[in-house]
């Protein structure tokens, strides 16, 4: 090797990315050639203070803006399944709100009309990404067991969101096994907070084409009382045209405790069925 | 308790609409990322908001994200480059040029007059003195510590191009550094 070649070389040189032979080779010539000596050590001071340059840490507040954008990016998702699952047709009519009403009733209706549109949504099947490539779908494998992983490890957390975190994963499962039904089924009827009874529900919603899952959640019926799980609840079995939840529905309806909202959800059912 | 993922099988998460999975990524990303762009534009201020732009794009495109495509780092490097292209167009001052290179230049001249700089400021003035290109590559090569594998894909080349493109990056550095003391 000359000169010139040597010195193409240097940078794999001092990387330690080249052969021993060829390392050996340069090592040789660089103890009698003063000129290519002078070079290596110029590259070797350079390449080292590049790479020990310090690196400056970033202020707190590049991580704060981070966590609000992600916050809104969050808002502006669910705001935009609701608004493209919603039939034209069905859209709230501004006039038939109770304006009159106090604010609770208002925030109800909204809750409750969201709640079916999310019914709508999760029950709409998501299409299926194609891919021939095993070493993706071996990725997607890991991904479903981790999901798994992380359901388990977090349905019985003490923090609510993290249980609600916990059972949205099974949303995005193709088809979970019972173990992961049953912890659901155990969430909606037996979680002391309601909305993440609510968030099992919607979960659940998406296998209720089984059948087994259909007949715990008519056994459900009649052990809720939070008004919204009701609502969603009926709307989901009147929209499986399950024929076993009329008794439930019938005693919801007769259930002198039971809210108007409820209960004009049960009638509307009962015509269906 | 949860296992530690692969960016790869976060990113796979984010793109199926688990959102919030991101910050992990974030974590894990905003210190190199904030330097890349500190090292390209030579203002915090700037990176900071780069670094935002970023990962917003991030969730914008996540449905982009293909992993059999090449490593999450290679993806997120190829969006931050585009990040800076863009920020350089709107700046209209063409991509990323820090300061007229005759400036620099006499700068470094000056300094030769026995005021002893630290080493990392004297490296940092030779840098600003490369065209934003030949930077670019040094710093993706020499400060982020990527692969040529890497820099290849996100800079959509090859990787023999790449070593030449960095052998001669250094090159010219070197006569910049070293002209200085």
């Amino acid at each position: 090797m000359n000169c010139k070649e040597i010195q193409a070389k240097l940078i794999d040189y001092l990387d330690q990315g080249l052969d021993p032979t060829t390392a050996a080779a340069i090592r040789q010539h660089l103890e009698t050639c003063a000129e290519c000596t002078r070079e290596m050590q110029e590259l070797k001071e350079l390449l080292t203070t590049m790479k020990d340059s310090p690196r400056e840490m970033p202020p707190p507040v590049l991580r704060e803006s981070f966590d609000t954008m992600l916050q809104s990016e969050l808002n502006m998702l669910t705001t935009a399944n609701i608004i493209q699952e919603f039939p034209a047709e069905e859209r709230p009519r501004k006039n038939l709100l109770p304006f009159s009403s106090p604010v609770w009733k208002v925030a109800a209706a909204v809750i409750l009309l969201a709640s079916g549109i999310s019914i709508g949504a999760a029950l709409r099947t998501r299409p299926e990404t194609s891919s021939t490539d095993d070493q993706l779908s071996a990725l997607r494998k890991e991904v479903k067991e981790m999901k798994e992983q992380v359901l388990f490890s977090l349905i019985d957390d003490e923090s609510a969101s993290q249980r609600i975190k916990a059972v949205s994963y099974a949303e995005g499962m193709a088809s979970p096994d019972q173990q992961v039904i049953d912890a659901l089924m155990n969430t909606l009827n037996n979680d002391k907070n309601g909305n993440v009874r609510l968030a099992s529900l919607y979960s659940l919603a998406r296998f209720s084409d089984r059948r087994s899952v259909r007949d715990s959640l008519v056994a459900s019926l009649s052990r809720q009382t939070e008004p919204i799980i009701q609502v969603v609840l009926i709307n989901l079995l009147t929209e499986k045209r399950e024929t076993r939840a009329i008794a439930p529905i019938k005693d919801i309806l007769t259930n002198k405790k039971t809210l108007k909202e409820v209960r004009d959800a049960a009638q509307r059912s009962l015509k269906v069925l | 308790m949860v296992p530690e993922l692969s960016d790869e099988k976060i990113m796979l998460l984010v793109r199926e609409g688990h959102l919030s999975e991101l910050t992990a990524l974030f974590d894990r990303y905003q210190v190199s990322l904030y330097n890349f762009f500190l090292r390209l534009t030579s203002d915090r201020a700037v990176s900071q908001d780069l670094t935002q732009n970023l990962f917003y794009r991030v969730i914008r495109y996540r449905q982009s994200y293909e992993p059999a495509q090449g490593s999450f780092r290679s993806w997120i490097y190829r969006m931050a480059r585009n990040v800076h292209v863009d920020f350089c167009k709107q700046q209209q001052k063409g991509p990323g040029r820090l300061a007229d290179p005759e400036e620099v230049e006499q700068q470094l001249a000056d300094q030769s007059t026995g005021y002893t700089q630290d080493q990392y400021q004297r490296l940092d003035l030779a840098l600003a003195g490369l065209d934003p290109d030949q930077r670019e590559v040094l710093v993706l090569s020499r400060y982020q510590g990527l692969k040529y594998e890497e820099i290849a894909r996100i800079r959509e080349s090859s990787v023999a191009a790449i070593k030449v493109q960095v052998y001669r990056a250094l090159k010219q550095l070197r006569t910049l550094y070293f002209k200085q003391i």
